[in-house]
């Protein structure tokens, strides 16, 4: 069952002579629990198109379809709702809340929903991060890989349908670097979570389940390994 | 990143085009420049903070440069006051020899600015009747004269150096034989006669009573010191007596007088002209004028010369004394001018100097604090918003110097720009605020001495150099946290967020994950986040984070809001204070009448019986408004009452706590002593029609009352009224004793019965003879047509007044009182008259015509006419001027207080838009987004309202505590209407900042702000 369905996406920033189309005209879909690893040089719009299923940013044209919804149907403060309960995002740059420690920014999305927070979830997950024991501790007092880890954690606390990593190894070095992506592929495979991520590294597109690779705002290819 | 970042640049840019000659020539300056560029380029991306900053500097340079401005000018103002009083002189000294004058040139050479002299011709002895007013001697002085030899080199020239005689009447004299008299003298007999000194006569004879052009003969000698050497006393000084006093051996005390001077040298009389009655100077004496070219008077024909200086250039008293030394030698006398020395910088001894350049400082460094606090916070936030760029710069080599200089720059670029921006808007307000308050500061200074702006160039300087000093304080932390900054630090970005020790305790008393949520897990723990949620959570944790860097603007705020109350509170006073001055009856002329004959008995005051002549008079004043005039006899006398008719409680709440330490004049039985206002017929009149009375009671000619039933009552603290009349009764008696000189009818000692007392002829002993309601005294029934409060709006005392009142008043027509029983149970006591101006009339005229008139009718003595209006007006005025004064500091007190809470918040959240960013892609929506921010700014509101609210509570407090025994009807009160404002202000500064913010983060793209790369 394809769990997001991506038709016709055109995004162009500017007007005139200084238009630019980041996106032109990309569909595809991706099933539930696949692993889809975005490849592409700079300015290619993966970012862009990270951004448009995420609800961060709205398309000039075309629709994103997430569980059968159409995502840009919603309000901004449904969007809020959707970033919040429907996906996760993983940040080349972390983009923790500096003043909130570990817990806090891990459990941020379950509480600004006013939900109660899966106490099993949260220590769980705390464990597969390698967080025990740093709990508590602000961002700042955090490595760089830590930092990434909790990013991670935040996406997957609320189980979201898919979980959206930008350049999510792009800061890190190379220990670090297959240190997150065996996190990221292991609750791909454990808890059969929907996976996109964008990267500029082969070796991680080639761990993936299927390589689209975008140049100039198309999709140039659309490989599946198995 | 930096790789990256470095390999696209490359990528764009064909590096190998680079000439390396280029370098030579360029590269030093561009070296130079480049972190000028880099501060001129981020003051001009942000731009609103630059402007707050720069308004924030130009408001703090103009609020010093106003401050001193407006205390020099004050200064110069009271320095003018002085001058016009006592003259410029600044040193005095007598000299029989004019050589003396020449050795003073000589002397003090160029130091010598301007110099005066006149005579002293001589005393003339009065005999012991003429003696009575002013002593033993009439001096007799010629006009001060200046010297037009003296160079005037630097002096002004506005006063004299030594003031001359100020004119009651007529001119000040021209030639010889003719003479200006104190005035005291004007309507007097001089006669000769044995005078004060033993065997010596009066001198001076006048042809009957003095006045303009009459002919007095005068005979004047030296005054000298009885023993030898007999040297000069000055004409105008006191008369120079030594009293003893003895304890004989009965007990009695024996006074002695032994006179210490003598009258020698005395010349032949001779006969002058009065053609001036002058008013009697503190400085001269009781002194009488002649022209300069009078002759010398005494048998010798000798004349002592009076001689007054001032100098330039000398920067001590002591410099002036030695010159004195020098020129009269160490035994020589002389006087000093020490009031005008104390308030020109020369004798810094005294305490007004002091003090005046005490509130200046006081106030200078408010201003500084203010502004540090607000110029600090921008640079602040400024290199905070920099550090990833200081971190990119560090780790391209620049040095901790360059980096501390970049921040040195960009205080030298905002105050070039604010600082001579405030110089002139200092300048600029100060000009207004004086021309605008010219007229009251006038009136504050007095004697007519105009009151302006004076610049000097060293209040510019200490402007400049304090709005500097601001500059450098301000820019000394952050441009050390500049060069502190690390390229580690800068590229990871989260430096700025250092927990507080407070916050590390709070999370290392937790042990697992879910210590931090509540029990069901739905929310982290803590207050805000029972109450507001995630959003409150949020807030509260960035304010603890944070509490620091928001403390200082909270501060800025909190003292802002507290001078705002305060203010309130000066001006509430000072409004309250226009009670004394505001009668708040209708009249805008109060006449007092008093007689040469004083008497208390009501058919002896011709000012009393005719009443209504004298009012109908000034009513036909011209410029008198139509049945404005009106006339009082205040009068008092004794009353029965009957008891059933009074309100006891309230004679009890009086008696509990009166006012005045007296009791309430009434007895149980009824007996008391109440006062009779007694009003012409109009006004009897109006006041009837006024209580809607009818029949016999409007009628004057009819005898009857209206009793003014309230008393003002202290109760505790705080002023009240009560009621002592229940008003059933229609009725009171007044007393008509027959008593003789040595008795009266007064309350016992004890305050508990009226009744009659008695002095002993013999021992002066006083002794209560019997209580009233023993007496049998004959009594007048008198009914009572209304009880009031309120005597209406025609009645010429208005409620202000009558509200001070502390016992029985009854008002009763005067017509009906005169010729009847009652006018001999009356005494006298005031006789006023009241009047208003007709719209349009010229009020000098109207109080001339009115004078004229009572002068015209011979049975009034001395009219005294307090113009009210006029009063009021001055009054105003001068609260007018206080008050801009005060609102001008406070209003820029609290611009600069808001230009830094606005650039503390606004940047602040500026700052966190990266936070934001994060906040939002994780799923927070914009109302929660909103409130979170409200909250933070509600914080800051709190913090700023409480703390400005309760240090304007405490000043108000220690305002009332220091005054209120001094002032008893002050009662503590907050200016709720301040506090008031003071919340409409913050709360629309925090929304304009906070409004301000949110459009920024609104207008944010969510993408760009998550990418951190984004320098």
């Amino acid at each position: 069952m394809d769990i997001l369905r991506i038709e016709h996406i055109t995004k162009t920033y500017g007007s005139g002579d200084t238009a630019v189309r980041a996106l032109d005209d990309v569909s595809f879909s991706v099933a539930a629990g696949e692993f889809v690893a975005i490849i592409g040089s700079s300015g290619s719009g993966k970012s862009t198109l990270l951004h448009m299923i995420g609800g961060v940013d709205r398309p000039t044209s075309g629709t994103v379809f997430l569980n059968g919804e159409n995502v840009f149907e919603r309000s901004d403060e449904q969007l809020a709702v959707f970033r919040r309960r429907e996906v996760g995002l993983v940040y080349q740059f972390y983009n923790l809340v500096p003043v909130l420690d570990v817990v806090e920014n891990m459990c941020l999305p379950v509480l600004m929903d006013g939900r109660a927070v899966n106490e099993k979830r949260l220590t769980g997950l705390l464990h597969t991060l390698g967080l025990e024991g740093r709990e508590h501790h602000l961002p700042n007092q955090l490595s760089g890989g830590q930092q990434q880890r909790v990013a991670i954690g935040r996406a997957l606390m609320n189980a979201p349908a898919v979980v959206l990593a930008d350049e999510p190894t792009g800061n890190l070095d190379s220990k670090n670097s297959a240190e997150i992506m065996a996190l990221l592929r292991k609750s791909n495979r454990e808890l059969r979570q929907t996976l996109i991520v964008i990267t500029h590294d082969e070796d991680i597109a080639l761990t993936a389940d299927r390589v689209i690779s975008l140049e100039d705002g198309r999709i140039a290819s659309d490989t599946r390994e198995r | 990143m930096a790789a990256k970042h470095l390999r696209d640049s490359i990528g764009d840019r064909p590096l190998l085009n680079h000439r390396p000659n280029d370098s030579k020539g360029v590269c030093p300056q561009l070296n130079h420049n480049v972190f000028t560029r880099f501060t001129v380029r981020s003051l001009r991306a942000n731009r609103v903070r630059t402007t707050v900053t720069i308004v924030g500097v130009a408001l703090a340079t103009g609020l010093l440069m106003a401050v001193l401005a407006s205390v020099t000018s004050l200064h110069a103002a009271i320095v003018n006051y002085m001058r016009s009083i006592d003259g410029v002189w600044q040193e005095s000294f007598d000299y029989t020899d004019d050589a003396t004058l020449g050795n003073l040139r000589t002397l003090a050479g160029d130091h010598l600015d301007r110099l005066a002299t006149r005579r002293d011709l001589g005393a003339v002895a009065l005999s012991e009747e003429n003696a009575e007013y002013a002593g033993a001697y009439l001096g007799i002085y010629d006009l001060p004269a200046e010297s037009a030899s003296t160079p005037r080199a630097a002096g002004d020239t506005d006063y004299a150096v030594y003031p001359a005689p100020e004119l009651d009447e007529g001119r000040l004299p021209e030639k010889p034989g003719e003479i200006a008299l104190p005035a005291y003298l004007r309507g007097e007999t001089l006669v000769s006669g044995a005078s004060q000194l033993s065997g010596v006569n009066g001198g001076a004879t006048s042809a009957g009573e003095i006045e303009l052009g009459s002919e007095v003969t005068l005979a004047a000698g030296r005054r000298v010191w009885a023993s030898e050497p007999q040297t000069p006393i000055k004409s105008g000084a006191l008369f120079q007596v030594e009293y003893s006093y003895e304890t004989g051996e009965d007990g009695s005390i024996n006074e002695g007088e032994t006179v210490l001077e003598t009258l020698a040298d005395v010349g032949e009389a001779r006969t002058y002209t009065v053609v001036g009655f002058v008013s009697t100077s503190y400085q001269d004496g009781n002194v009488a004028y002649v022209s300069p070219d009078e002759p010398a008077m005494t048998a010798s024909g000798s004349a002592v010369g009076n001689a007054f200086f001032s100098t330039t250039g000398y920067t001590s008293e002591n410099e002036l004394d030695q010159l004195m030394v020098r020129l009269l030698g160490e035994d020589g006398s002389w006087a000093t001018n020490s009031s005008l020395l104390t308030y020109q910088g020369l004798d810094t001894g005294r305490q007004i100097t002091t003090s005046l350049v005490l509130f200046a400082g006081v106030l200078a460094a408010v201003i500084v604090v203010a502004a540090v606090s607000l110029i600090s916070n921008a640079f602040r936030i400024s290199i905070s918003e920099r550090t990833r760029q200081f971190g990119l710069l560090a780790s391209l080599g620049a040095s901790r110097r360059q980096l501390r200089r970049t921040v040195y720059v960009e205080a030298g670029i905002i105050g070039l720009i604010g600082i001579p921006i405030g110089v002139a808007l200092g300048i600029g307000g100060a000009a207004v605020a004086f021309a605008l308050t010219a007229e009251g500061w006038s009136m504050i200074v007095g004697n007519g001495v105009t009151v302006g702006l004076v610049l000097r160039p060293l209040d510019a300087v200490a402007a400049i150099a304090l709005g500097i000093l601001a500059l450098l304080v301000s820019a000394l932390a952050p441009s050390l946290r500049a060069s502190r900054v690390s390229a580690v630090d800068a590229i990871r970005q989260s430096q700025d967020v250092r927990p507080s020790r407070r916050l590390l305790r709070v999370f290392r008393r937790r042990h697992t994950a879910m210590d931090d949520f509540s029990a069901n897990g739905r929310r982290p723990r803590g207050m805000a986040a029972r109450l507001g949620g995630m959003p409150a959570f949020l807030a509260r944790r960035t304010l603890a984070v944070s509490a620091g860097k928001s403390r200082a603007a909270a501060m800025a705020l909190a003292v802002s809001v507290a001078l705002l109350v305060t203010a309130g509170l000066v001006s509430d006073y000072l409004r309250g204070t226009t009670s004394y001055i505001d009668y708040g009856g209708s009249a805008d002329m109060q006449m007092w009448v008093s007689m040469s004959e004083t008497s208390s008995e009501l058919a002896d005051s011709p000012a009393a019986v005719n009443v209504n002549d004298i009012t109908a008079d000034i009513a036909k004043v011209s410029g008198v408004k139509e049945g404005s005039a009106s006339g009082l006899v205040r009068t008092y006398g004794s009353v029965h009452v009957d008891p059933a008719g009074v309100n006891w409680d309230a004679v009890d709440a009086y008696d509990a706590n009166p006012p005045n330490g007296s009791c309430f004049k009434l007895d149980r039985n009824g007996y008391g002593s109440a006062d009779f206002y007694l009003v012409d017929d109009a006004t009897w009149r109006a006041l009837a029609s006024d209580l809607g009375l009818s029949g016999d009671a409007t009628d004057p000619e009819h005898v009857s009352c209206v009793a003014f039933n309230r008393v003002s009552v202290k109760n505790g603290s705080t002023y009240g009224a009560v009621e002592p009349f229940t008003g059933s009764d229609g009725t009171l008696d007044v007393l008509l004793p027959d008593l003789k000189d040595n008795q009266w009818l007064a309350m016992s000692d004890d305050g508990s019965v009226y009744g009659l007392l008695e002095r002993d002829e013999k021992t002066n002993e006083v002794t209560f003879v019997s209580p009233a309601s023993d007496l049998g005294l004959k009594t007048m029934s008198v009914p009572v047509v209304a009880y009031t409060d309120n005597l209406g709006e025609s009645f010429p005392i208005g409620s202000a007044m009558m509200d001070q009142t502390t016992g029985l008043t009854l008002v009763m027509p005067a017509s009906a009182v005169f010729g009847s029983e009652l006018e001999g149970a009356m005494s006298t006591s005031i006789i006023q008259y009241f009047a208003s101006f007709a719209e349009g009339a010229d009020e000098n005229a109207v109080i001339e015509g009115i004078q004229k008139a009572h002068g015209a009718r011979g049975d009034i003595d001395t009219v005294t006419i307090n113009n009210l209006r006029e009063s009021l007006r001055e009054y105003n005025a001068m609260i007018f001027t206080v008050n801009v004064f005060l609102y001008c500091f406070i209003a820029i007190t609290m611009a600069i207080a808001v230009a830094n809470v606005f650039n503390t918040i606004a940047s602040g959240l500026m700052l966190r838009t990266r936070e934001f960013a994060t906040l939002q892609s994780v799923g927070m929506g914009r109302r929660a987004f909103r409130r979170m921010i409200f909250l933070e700014c509600a914080d800051f509101a709190v913090k700023g309202l409480v703390g400005g609210v309760a240090l304007a509570t405490l000043v108000n407090w220690g305002f009332f505590a220091a005054l209120s025994n001094s002032v008893s009807t002050l009662a503590f009160e907050m200016p709720w209407g301040h506090v008031a404002l003071a919340f409409a202000v913050v709360a629309v500064v925090l929304a304009a900042s906070a409004g301000y913010a949110l459009h920024k983060t609104h207008a944010l793209n969510l993408v760009e702000a998550l990418r951190a790369d984004v320098l």
